[in-house]
């Protein structure tokens, strides 16, 4: 009768025995993967020749030759595109320096420079609103940038409409007495207004009016609200 | 075989479906870390049986062993990539050798177990 080793063997718990059978487990898990991920690591390469390995190496060197100049060629595009950002902002800043000066002659801002002041007391209410026009007409031809009366802008839309005991423009009432005050070179305005035979000459002559101009090194004109339009509109690709 | 053997070997089997089934992908660089771990684990394997087989087995000193072995491989091969030295090489070297003896043993003993030698 032959002796059986195996009954000699003892593991003491029922513990160490799982514990056994746990490890033998991780091994069987390790031998699959291993097997596994190496086979089909090595397989396609070992059954390859050399020349068909030397074939895959210069292939690969293309591709990567090619995902150099991929990454070159968005290299340039970045910049482009950054460059082009730039540009944008270039035209942003440009346009908005635009609006900036067309709001400044459209008199949408307060604005403040160099000018004079006319300040025309009338008791009686003689004064109408011609010779107003005629002030601001002498100013504009003098090259007056920007006129006010009575803190009222005088704007590309702005008329004078003659009322009873005033005169309306920009919807606002006006009346003695009179501040006009106007920016531009000062001595121009103010000899085109004290010329002799001119507006001043004119006005002084006058029963009941006073007319005082200054030159002025301040003057500061408000801003009219921008109105809205209703009926203009620009004509598109023009 | 005994009955002492049947939960090692059902422990092997659930082992090797579970890898199967949930094909675990290992990263290519890890690979060889595995295939060391591995052949050190093997290496445990087979010292556990031969031990058990000359009736020495100690199963702390096995677990000991498998973890211990197992780790130690993985960690000589990853010094050996650090320093340059193909250091998996003696690892290979030493576990294979061992894995053959304790392989010869076991033959051995079982033969003599058997009455056949």
């Amino acid at each position: 009768m032959r002796t059986n080793i195996f009954h000699l063997r003892r593991i003491q718990s029922k513990r160490m025995e799982i514990t056994i059978a746990i490890i033998c487990a991780i091994i069987g898990f390790l031998l699959v993967t291993q097997f596994r991920v190496q086979g089909a690591l090595s397989r396609k390469l070992m059954e390859l020749s050399e020349q068909d390995l030397g074939q895959i190496i210069r292939e690969l060197n293309v591709e990567i030759d090619a995902l150099h100049r991929e990454v070159t060629g968005m290299r340039i595009q970045s910049y482009k595109y950054r460059r082009e950002a730039a540009d944008k902002q270039a035209i942003l800043d440009e346009a908005a320096r635009n609006l900036e000066d067309l709001r400044i002659v459209a008199g949408f801002t307060r604005v403040q420079g160099n000018g004079i002041q006319i300040l025309i007391a009338d008791k009686e209410g003689i004064l109408n609103e011609h010779d107003i026009l005629e002030i601001i007409q002498e100013l504009r031809a003098a090259g007056a940038e920007g006129i006010s009366i009575n803190d009222q802008r005088v704007v590309a839309r702005s008329a004078l409409e003659k009322r009873e005991g005033y005169i309306k423009m920009n919807g606002k009432r006006i009346q003695s007495p009179y501040a006009i005050k106007a920016i531009g070179n000062p001595e121009i305005l103010y000899q085109a207004v004290t010329l002799p035979g001119g507006i001043k000459d004119a006005l002084d002559s006058l029963e009941g009016i006073s007319f005082r101009i200054t030159r002025e090194s301040k003057v500061i004109l408000p801003g009219l609200r921008p109105p809205k339009y209703r009926y203009i509109a620009p004509i598109k690709g023009e | 075989m005994g009955r002492l053997y049947l939960l090692p070997i059902l422990g092997l089997l659930i082992g090797v479906i579970l890898g199967l089934v949930l094909r675990v992908d290992i990263p290519s660089v890890y690979v060889p870390y595995l295939g060391i771990a591995l052949l050190a684990a093997l290496d445990s394997a087979f010292g556990g049986l031969r031990a058990s087989l000359e009736g020495k087995f100690n199963d702390k000193l096995f677990i000991s062993g498998f973890f211990g072995n197992t780790l130690m491989a993985a960690f000589i091969v990853y010094i050996g990539d650090r320093l340059g030295i193909p250091l998996y090489l003696a690892a290979v070297v030493a576990f294979g050798v061992r894995l053959f003896q304790n392989l010869a043993l076991i033959r051995r003993l079982i033969f003599q177990s058997r009455g056949w030698g």
